[in-house]
């Protein structure tokens, strides 16, 4: 699963398995869906948004905290590149 | 309080009447912009709706499920169908996708003749199970409409309509009628002493109970203001909803237990800086046992901006009754009972202890019960017992349902003759309070919602991997949430090797999450066969979750 751009992939990964899922050994891959795979729970895209505002410093606003915009770590790495690729531009 | 007019919809323009211009809702939107909008503003905002509604044929005993946002725009339709003396119904929001399927299966059962909605629903057939059920888009209200002639509704003909558990097929309608809910609205006032300089302020979902009746009905009807905020702003911006307090004084508001540590954890010290909550007299918890460590916590986090401690109170109640059976009284500490858990799990006693022995457990007094409520506790066999007897909960009181839309059978087996409604929860009275700790027979009590177990095992028994009659769903206390989490245990079929594992896993989650838009905490799957059962071959949760705590506690 790891490659060059795993920097921001693999925190975002380690946080659900350890601290969401509360399980390190579920062979989770980065474009799994979580909440519509049924994996977490959608009132935990709140403590994700929270984990990657402060880990990566992005602002996440309300009306993305949904399965549409965040249920994969693929689309939350994105979310975070994307911002930083504006915030350098 | 004078005797209660015989509908929602009388006493409602009574209150516009009596002070068309004073506040009656507040709406706390984004960047904590508030709408506010009198009790005539209400009823004129309401009317639009009616018209809209009545344009599409609706009117008398007509159910429509109100499929919108937490707004205004939610509360207008609630009272503009009740203007009509239709029945309404709020559906929850937001809908993922996969939701609307759910809407229509409920559409279908329920019998329902329209749904508002905000025109985010795909394709929708008018006709639904053979007659028409349209969907009518909010954008669509005229732009504006005298209210309607009240029509001939009496006390015994429903007034709302509450789906409990789930949204599909499977979820039962609970009927309320206009006599339940203004009996209820009267007791609870009273219980709470509620009083014209009353500001309540509600964040709870209006799609249950709790949200809707002490939240919205019971302040409105008494003619005081209501202050709301949409459940997934709490969620996302704790300290906005301390900020709302501050900002309108408010006196009453509502939680649940697993709120006390969303707010705990997700508060930070520089959101409440300036923040007065003595204004506070009641926060009452509910909807969920009201665990002693959880309040604790809570009432040490936020102690410090004013919150009174007195004002920590907790309540008990389901959806059958309107709304609470029992609720502790305002202006007094509330009572925790220190009582031997290990003589109780054993004997079904709560001997009292002191609180410094080693074998004493808090458990947090649910109140009194409500004005003109029946509370009593019997023995598997129906037998009343005495006080501190452990045994479940029956009640009798004049704001009961009328019945399960459709399912007659169930409502006779739960609501007998002689008027006592049979709750399946356990607890025990002590000194006129009411505490409660024991499920509601097998429900699971996950984050504020309550979610039936066979719900679950139904959908992991359809893969033709699980050994049919052989899972178990069952909640387990999450010190995270706050709440319960939601653990399944599957036996399977013969001849799956352990590298299916993760592929039924992740189809079991899959199809959980589409139905009822849960995620399950854990799942073990087994090929030994690990549910347990009874001599007779009936599958025991019960026994099973103990299994599961026994094996997962700490060694």
């Amino acid at each position: 699963m790891t490659n060059q751009t795993d920097d921001i992939e693999a925190p975002i990964r380690a946080f659900i398995l350890n601290d969401i899922l509360r399980n390190p050994d579920f062979p989770l891959t980065d474009d799994e869906p979580l909440i519509t795979g049924g994996l977490i729970d959608s009132h935990a895209l709140v403590e994700i948004a929270v984990f990657l505002e402060r880990e990566f410093d992005v602002v996440v606003p309300d009306t993305e905290l949904t399965p549409e915009h965040l249920d994969s770590v693929a689309d939350m790495a994105q979310r975070v590149r994307r911002e930083h690729a504006q915030g350098a531009g | 309080m004078s005797a209660p007019t015989p509908t929602l919809a009388e006493r409602f323009l009574a209150r516009v009447a009596e002070r068309p211009d004073a506040d009656a809702l507040i709406f706390v939107g984004d960047n904590d912009q508030d709408q506010c909008f009198s009790f005539s503003h209400l009823l004129s905002e309401s009317a639009r709706f009616a018209a809209l509604l009545a344009k599409h044929g609706i009117g008398r005993g007509d159910l429509v499920l109100i499929a919108l946002p937490a707004s205004p725009a939610q509360v207008f339709a609630f009272w503009g169908t009740l203007l009509l003396g239709a029945t309404p119904s709020l559906f929850p929001y937001p809908r993922p996708k996969g939701l609307d399927a759910q809407l229509r299966a409920l559409a279908e059962a329920s019998g329902a003749r329209a749904v508002l909605a905000d025109g985010e629903i795909g394709a929708w057939e008018t006709r639904v199970a053979g007659r028409d059920c349209p969907l009518l888009d909010v954008r669509s209200l005229p732009a504006s409409a005298p209210p309607p002639e009240l029509v001939g509704v009496g006390d015994a003909d429903i007034a709302y309509m509450q789906f409990t558990s789930g949204t599909t097929g499977r979820s039962k309608g609970v009927m309320l009628s206009h006599g339940a809910v203004l009996r209820f609205c009267v007791g609870f006032a009273e219980a709470l002493s509620l009083h014209d300089a009353d500001i309540s302020i509600n964040w709870l979902p209006l799609y249950h109970d709790f949200g809707l009746f002490a939240g919205l009905v019971v302040p409105l009807l008494h003619g005081s203001p209501v202050v709301l905020m949409s459940p997934l702003k709490w969620v996302r911006h704790p300290a906005a909803f301390f900020a709302a307090i501050h900002r309108h004084r408010a006196t009453l508001t509502w939680s649940s237990n697993a709120a006390y540590l969303h707010a705990v954890h997700n508060v930070r010290d520089q959101d409440l800086d300036g923040i007065d909550l003595g204004s506070l007299r009641c926060w009452i918890a509910g909807g969920e046992p009201v665990l002693y460590d959880c309040q604790q916590a809570f009432y040490e986090r936020i102690a410090r901006y004013g919150l009174r401690e007195d004002a920590i109170l907790a309540g008990y109640g389901m959806a059958e009754n309107t709304l609470s059976v029992s609720v502790a009284r305002p202006g007094r500490r509330v009572t925790v009972d220190w009582v031997n858990m290990a003589a109780l799990i054993r004997h079904g006693r709560a001997e009292p202890l002191e609180r410094a022995d080693p074998r004493s457990r808090p458990i947090v007094s649910s109140g009194p019960p409500l004005p003109g409520t029946e509370v009593r506790i019997v023995a598997a066999d129906g037998q009343p017992l005495g006080k501190r007897a452990v045994g479940a909960i029956e009640i009798r009181t004049p704001s009961l349902f009328s019945g399960y839309h459709g399912h007659p059978d169930l409502t006779a087996r739960m609501l007998r003759a002689d008027g006592w409604y049979h709750t399946g929860d356990s607890g025990y009275l002590a000194d006129g309070q009411l505490y409660v700790f024991g499920r509601r027979d097998d429900l699971i009590k996950h984050a504020g919602h309550g979610i039936h177990p066979q719900d679950i095992e139904a959908i992991a028994e359809a893969l033709p991997e699980v050994r049919p009659g052989r899972s178990a769903a069952f909640g387990v206390p999450d010190e995270h949430l706050g709440s319960e989490r939601i653990v399944l245990a599957c036996d399977l079929a013969p001849g799956i090797s352990e590298a299916d594992h993760p592929r039924i896993e992740r189809e079991i989650r899959r199809r959980v999450y589409a139905e009822l838009q849960v995620a399950l905490g854990e799942l073990l799957l087994s090929r030994r066969g690990w549910v347990v059962r009874t001599a007779n071959g009936k599958l025991s949760r019960g026994a099973s979750r103990e299994k599961y705590l026994h094996m997962t506690r700490a060694p």
